[in-house]
């Protein structure tokens, strides 16, 4: 196969005329404005982010006083169960009386009785004979 | 007649003496204490002796061991007879022991002392250190039985402070069921401290479980080994559930006072 007869595929630049050109130059310098002004717009939304990153952060240090009203209405009493009316009886009181004292009496009572330990003594009293 | 006049008059003088017990029983403390520092002084000088003859193995040597070995043996005589004493003196001081268990350990004391006073002639009789040694070895046989009896009374005093204490928290339950019934009766609804007396009286229940196996190992008649602490052990479970059960009995009467 002969290739240098076969047609060429790469396109060969076409020349242009200089309103061609005077055209791409305006386009170019547009393209570098526009980018230039969406660059801008992006830092200011960052500065943006930033500031109000950091007014949050401030805000929880230092946390925003909250007014409580002077007046804080009581609340109803929770009685759960009703007083008896024996609560001051005499005898009711008496019976209270002694339990503390019977309490008392088994957190004191001695049941090691330390003075009556057998005594500790040594059984094997013997002296070996010597010959 | 005579005879029972005269057992009635042993009996009160043995059993009935009130306003001296406290005193009596500060006397034999007295005693016992003094007589345990008699026997270990008497130890260490036959201690000495026992060495000093078995390294100089010399006549007068073996007099010395001779003489300090029959003095640590009286004097380990005397220490048993005055513990019986202290420990009947004990018995005498505590309200819940009956009459018949201080004459029963009277009697086991009496005869330990008659056999102390036959060993004492052992011992004032012995010249020789095989007989000495015989002589101890008699006391060591002997032992188990002052160890199982002395034991016994010791048991008698601490399962006596227990019953005490469970008979006044019984009084002290019935008092409050019986207030609660008052209550009751006037309308007032007590649902709630009925239910704390019942469980209150669990409580008690388990703390008798526990007294009484106390009390097995305590009163066991034979020679064999009581193991004091393991019954002192029982004891004092016993006591925390005691304390258990008044604490709720106490919780039943602030639900009524507030």
């Amino acid at each position: 196969m002969n290739y240098e007869d076969s047609p060429s595929t790469i396109a060969t630049p076409t020349k242009l005329t200089p309103e061609e050109i005077a055209a791409q130059k305006k386009h170019s310098y547009l393209m570098w404005l526009l980018s230039g002004v969406v660059g801008m717009i992006f830092l200011i939304l960052v500065a943006l982010v930033v500031i109000a990153a950091n007014l949050v952060v401030s805000s929880s240090k230092n946390p925003v006083k909250v007014e409580v009203p002077a007046i804080i209405e009581p609340l109803p009493p929770t009685i759960s169960r009703p007083i008896s009316k024996f609560a001051s009886d005499a005898g009711v009181l008496s019976l209270a009386d002694s339990l503390t004292k019977l309490r008392s009496e088994i957190d004191s009572v001695d049941l090691f009785e330390t003075q009556l330990a057998p005594p500790s003594i040594d059984l094997n009293i013997r002296v070996t004979i010597q010959q | 007649m005579r005879v029972f006049v005269s057992a009635l008059i042993l009996s009160l003088f043995l059993f009935a003496k009130p306003g001296f017990v406290l005193a009596d029983y500060q006397k034999s403390y007295d005693d016992y204490t003094y007589n345990f520092s008699k026997y270990r002084d008497a130890h260490n000088t036959y201690d000495i002796a026992k060495s000093t003859y078995a390294t100089y193995k010399t006549l007068t040597a073996k007099e010395e061991a001779i003489k300090q070995t029959r003095l640590v043996l009286q004097s380990r005589d005397k220490l048993m007879s005055s513990y019986y004493d202290l420990l009947y003196e004990k018995l005498l001081t505590m309200p819940a022991i009956s009459n018949e268990q201080r004459g029963t350990f009277f009697t086991m004391k009496e005869s330990e002392k008659k056999w102390m006073e036959n060993h004492q002639k052992v011992l004032d009789a012995a010249s020789t250190l095989e007989d000495l040694n015989s002589a101890s070895g008699q006391f060591e046989e002997h032992f188990p039985q002052f160890d199982s009896e002395t034991k016994q009374a010791i048991g008698m005093v601490l399962l006596s402070k227990s019953d005490v204490l469970l008979a006044k928290w019984s009084n002290q339950a019935e008092s409050i069921s019986n207030q609660f019934k008052i209550i009751s009766s006037s309308g007032e609804d007590v649902g709630l401290g009925e239910r704390g007396i019942v469980s209150a009286r669990n409580k008690k229940e388990m703390a008798v479980t526990k007294i009484e196996s106390a009390r097995a190992i305590l009163t066991k008649n034979d020679y064999s080994k009581i193991n004091l602490f393991d019954a002192q052990q029982k004891l004092t479970e016993g006591m925390q559930y005691l304390r258990e059960a008044t604490q709720f009995l106490q919780e039943v009467m602030k639900g009524i006072t507030g």
